[in-house]
This record gives structure tokens, sequence and C-alpha cells, in this order.
């Protein structure tokens, strides 16, 4: 479990200290502030067992990365933070979990499965991305009419999922 | 599906509309993690587990208040299952004391997962059956939930207080030798009467100090036979008479009351039934023994109070199923209207005890009583000592028993007494 909140923390720290910095390099002190308020409520969200601020701060840093990329900020500090800020995510659900269950009976077996599979994920997302970053991938007519369709087609597969819920 | 993966959709949506929006590819380069992360959820979702319960109870029968110990075995007998939530659900009254009910596991193939806890409850008879199981991805995004059957029975009877032989006298008894006097001449203890010296007769059988009296005359002593009898026990559940207080309810008391009294009754070898009247007439078939008293047991632990306009009244007791001339035990806080169903019963021949709980005394304990109180309550005090007088004149014996007090005293000191009161009036012998 001690593995778990010290993951859960550095990967906060990490999501917030990278948005933030990507900010600050760019001169955007207003952006840094903000993200670094936000990085301290979670981490007192943690603390506090919040579950509800997870979510919310995951949404808060995507939005930020995809802002931070959209003003030309340095984009490898919008993967890593939104990498990071996935991990932490996870370990917030994960610590939840465990914490509200009454007893849990193999964890040292749980945990280790858990933390190894995410690392390894997290680590094949960052590479993926951090790939796509160097490959310059730019977004032309043909690509634009793909993504077209396949907005389109999630719409209407969200629309369908909404209605059976 | 959770409401982490409808969220975790919605980003990787927003970032390829945001990506499709701004002709930025750095933001799709921010969904491939995303999506490399629900891929994996998907790899990793959970199929239906195969999975079997198995629960012991240390007791299926016990008294209310003992502790049960629970012990649920999970077998797994399909795939690993990484992270399985399980919970045991507790029946009606049944509560945990110690021990844990829930636990989050993982279970390898073949492996067994053990939940072992002390439960106890109420009264009633009560159904373990369900074990709820969620099984979730290792990320906790796609969950199955899955109910097992372990099912187990257990039953919280009442409690039983041990009571001397209650010293009744029914007019009819049966055949087998028992400890109630038949007022028949027999082989038994209690002197009885006397007669004529027949040859034949044992010596120590002779009175003498009688003999002495006459000149060429013998005389022999008479004994009483002792025998079994019939006994119905009625409990009164009708709603209304019921009174519940912050400290419980008055019929928890009655019940415990029915279930000593029938102890009592079944130790000296009577036939007893129980019949219990309120929402419907609950009967249980009169019978002897260590199994009836399980049967009487079983049905007091389901008895329940309930109101039903047909038996808002004892009007429509049924005095044919307990047979005739037997003993009839009452055990009802009694309202007015029920003396005329009790003279009825009189009249039919059977002999009637009734066990009459003081609800005054009952109510007023948790009350704070003023002087307007004060004044209630002896008027509602008058009120039941005429009733009882009424019901005494009527030669229904009425045990006034205060529920904080001991029933075997209250019991003891009416029929005792009254016993007393019919051998100096020469009502019996």
């Amino acid at each position: 479990m001690k593995r778990i909140t010290c993951g859960l923390f550095i990967n906060i720290l990490l999501s917030t200290g990278f948005l933030a910095l990507g900010s600050l390099l760019k001169g955007d002190i207003a952006m840094s502030v903000l993200v670094g308020i936000t990085g301290s409520l979670w981490l007192l969200a943690a603390w506090r067992d919040w579950k509800w601020y997870a979510s919310l701060g995951l949404i808060i840093y995507m939005v930020v990365a995809v802002y931070s990329i959209i003003s030309g900020y340095s984009p490898l500090f919008s993967l890593v933070s939104v990498v990071t800020a996935l991990v932490a995510w996870d370990l917030f659900d994960f610590y939840w979990r465990v914490k509200r269950s009454v007893h849990v009976k193999n964890l040292g077996d749980i945990a280790p499965i858990h933390l190894r599979r995410l690392t390894v994920i997290s680590g094949i997302g960052l590479a993926t991305g951090g790939v796509a970053m160097l490959m310059q991938f730019r977004i032309g007519f043909g690509i634009v009419v793909v993504l077209g369709l396949v907005a389109i087609v999630m719409t209407g597969w969200v629309i369908s999922m909404l209605r059976n819920h | 599906m959770t409401s982490r993966l409808w969220l975790l959709c919605l980003l990787v949506y927003s970032l390829f509309l945001a990506a499709l929006l701004s002709f930025r590819g750095g933001i799709v380069a921010l969904i491939l993690p995303l999506l490399i992360y629900l891929t994996a959820v998907l790899i990793y979702s959970p199929s239906t587990p195969t999975l079997h319960a198995e629960r012991e109870l240390s007791t299926h029968y016990v008294t209310q208040g003992t502790q049960v110990m629970v012990k649920l075995t999970i077998t797994n007998q399909g795939y690993t299952v990484e992270e399985a939530l399980i919970k045991d659900v507790l029946p009606g009254d049944v509560r945990k004391v110690s021990g844990d009910n829930e636990v989050l596991a993982m279970i390898p193939v073949g492996g067994k997962v053990e939940l072992e806890y002390i439960a106890e409850g109420r009264r009633g008879s009560y159904d373990f059956d369900a074990v709820n199981v969620t099984v979730t991805t290792i990320f906790g995004l796609i969950r199955k939930d899955v109910t097992l059957s372990a099912p187990a029975h257990v039953w919280f009877i009442p409690e039983v207080t041990r009571l001397r032989s209650i010293p009744i006298r029914p007019l009819r008894t049966h055949g087998f030798s028992g400890p109630i006097p038949s007022r028949r001449v027999g082989s038994g203890i209690n002197f009885f009467g006397l007669r004529d010296y027949q040859p034949g007769d044992p010596l120590r059988k002779i009175n003498w100090r009688v003999s002495a009296h006459y000149y060429d005359q013998l005389f022999t002593n008479e004994y009483e036979q002792e025998r079994i009898t019939d006994i119905g026990i009625i409990l009164d559940a009708r709603f209304q008479n019921d009174i519940i207080t912050s400290q419980g309810s008055l019929f928890e008391y009655m019940v415990r009351a029915a279930a000593s009294v029938a102890d009592a009754f079944l130790s000296d070898g009577d036939r007893v039934g129980l019949l219990i009247y309120g929402r419907g007439l609950e009967f249980t078939i009169p019978g002897y023994g260590k199994i009836q008293r399980q049967r009487i047991l079983k049905a007091l632990a389901r008895a329940r109070t309930g109101s039903s306009y047909a038996f808002e009244r004892l009007d429509y007791l049924p005095t044919r199923l307990f047979p005739a001339h037997s003993q009839i035990v009452l055990i009802s806080p009694l309202i007015a209207e029920d003396i005329k169903i009790l003279t009825r019963l009189k009249a039919c021949g059977y002999d009637v005890l009734v066990i009459c709980p003081d609800t005054t005394s009952y109510e007023v304990k948790n009350l704070t009583v003023g002087p307007s109180e004060k004044i209630a309550m002896r008027i509602i005090r008058l009120e039941r000592a005429l009733f009882i007088q009424e019901l005494k004149r009527m030669s229904i014996q009425v045990v006034d028993w205060k529920v904080d007090g001991s029933l075997d005293q209250a019991i003891q000191n009416t029929v005792s007494r009254q016993i007393t009161c019919m051998r100096h009036f020469g009502v019996i012998v």
C-alpha cells in the first residue's frame, strides 16, 4: 500500500510539475499558478480521500495540456503530464478500492501486478506519444476526413450507449 | 461499464474533436496513451468467473443473543480472478459482531478465499444465501457482478427461563403418569380419601389412626393418581395489544413467557400445543417431548405481531383446536372485550390460566411521571384490578406478571395460592 501511495503522490507531483514547467518556460505564469493550485488540490484530495477530485483533476490536466499544445508550448511536457496524470488517476482509484474494502487478502499479490501493468502501459503510451510527436505528425485533408468519419461514428455510438443506459 | 470508463471514452472523444478542430497533430499524440490504456482495459476485461461458494455455520439452532460463527469459502474453478470484492449479505436482523463479511482478494485458479465472522441475531428464522462478488479488471474500469448462492438456515429461538412445575388442576387428564393430580384414586403420593379395608390391601396402606376409632373395622388410605394432561398455550399477537417503548416490545416478553411455560409443561411430560393469535392463526399441533419443544420454539421464533380485521378481538378463537376439558394458558395483556371469550372458554369446560403482563408498569418505566400521570396510573391500575377480580370470580386463574420480575415467582404465587384456597374450601382434596 505504501508503494501505491508513494506512486500516487509522485505522479501527481510529476504531472503538475511538467505542466507548470511547460507554461513557465513560455512565460505563462498565470497558467503555471493555476496548474500549481490544481495539483495542490489533487494532493489534498489524495490525503483527504476526496474520490471525486481525481476525475476532475484529470479533466483539468487534459484541458490544460490541449491548451498548451494549441498555444505552442512544448508538447513533450504536455504528453508527460497527461501520462502521469492518467497514472495518478488510476492509482487514486486503486488506492480507494483497497481502502474502502474492510479486509484485503493477497494485497502483496494484487498491488505489484497492478503497478507492473500500469508501468508497462504508461511506458508504451509515453513512447508511442513521443514517437508521434517526433514524427511531427501533421493533419492533412485526408486525415481530417478520416477523423471526421471516426467522430461521427463515435458520436452515434455514444448516443446509442447513453440511450441504452 | 463504470463511470470512469465513460469519462475516459469522453476524454478520447473530446481530444479527437479538439485535434480535428485545431488541426494540431500534437493533440493526437496525447490521445495515444489514453487509447493504449483503453485497449489494455479491453484486453483484461473479465469474463464471467466460475466461482463456487460454500457456507458453514457453527450451529443452526441457538437462543437469541447467542453468537454464530459463519464460515464462507469461495473456490475459483475458472480463470484467475485478479480482483474480486466478495461481500456476504447478512439476512434481516442478523448483524455482524466481529470478523469480516467482506474481502477484496485475488483468487488464483483452484484457489480459495475464506471469510470468517461472528454474527448474532434477534429472535427469528433467517436464511443466509446471497454472496455478492464484484470482479473488476486490474484497472477497475469494467466490473462484473455475480451473485453466488451459499444457502444456510439459522434459528434464533426465544430465551427459555426454567420454571418450577406449574401446579394446575385440569378437569381431564390422560392415562400416562405425570405430575398432575387427576382427581381419581390410584397409585400416587397425595392422600385422596379413605375406604373400608378389603382383603389384599397392603398393610402399609391401612390408616391405623382412623381404624383405632372403631372396634371391628379397618380403613385403607386412598391416593390420588398423578397423570399428564393436554395444555393449549395461546399467545396473543394482536398488534393493538403490544406496547413498544424505547426499550423494546412487550411482545418479546410474552414470547419468552410462552416459551418458558411450554418448556415447563413439556418437561413434566404433558402434551402441549401452541396457537399464535394475531395477524392469523398459527397453530402447532399438540405433542410431547423434545421434538415438540423444538417445534414450539421454532413457531415462537417466527412469531410476529400483526393486525387483522377478523382477529381484532378474541371472538374467533378456535376453541376446538384443543381437546375438551384441557388446560388453556392464555398469554395476553387482555382488553376489556376479551372477558366474553374467556367466559365462553370456561363454559366449554376448559381450565383457563391467564398470564397477564402488567402493561402499566412496563409503559411507565420510560415516562416522566407527574401528578396527572400518577392519577391516570391509579385509575388504570384500579380498572385492571377490577378486571382481574372479575376473571377470578369466574374461576379463571390470572397471573398478574410484572415483566421485570420473575415469571416463575408470579406463577407459583398465583397458582399455588389458588390451589391452597380450593383445598381449604373443599373444591379439591
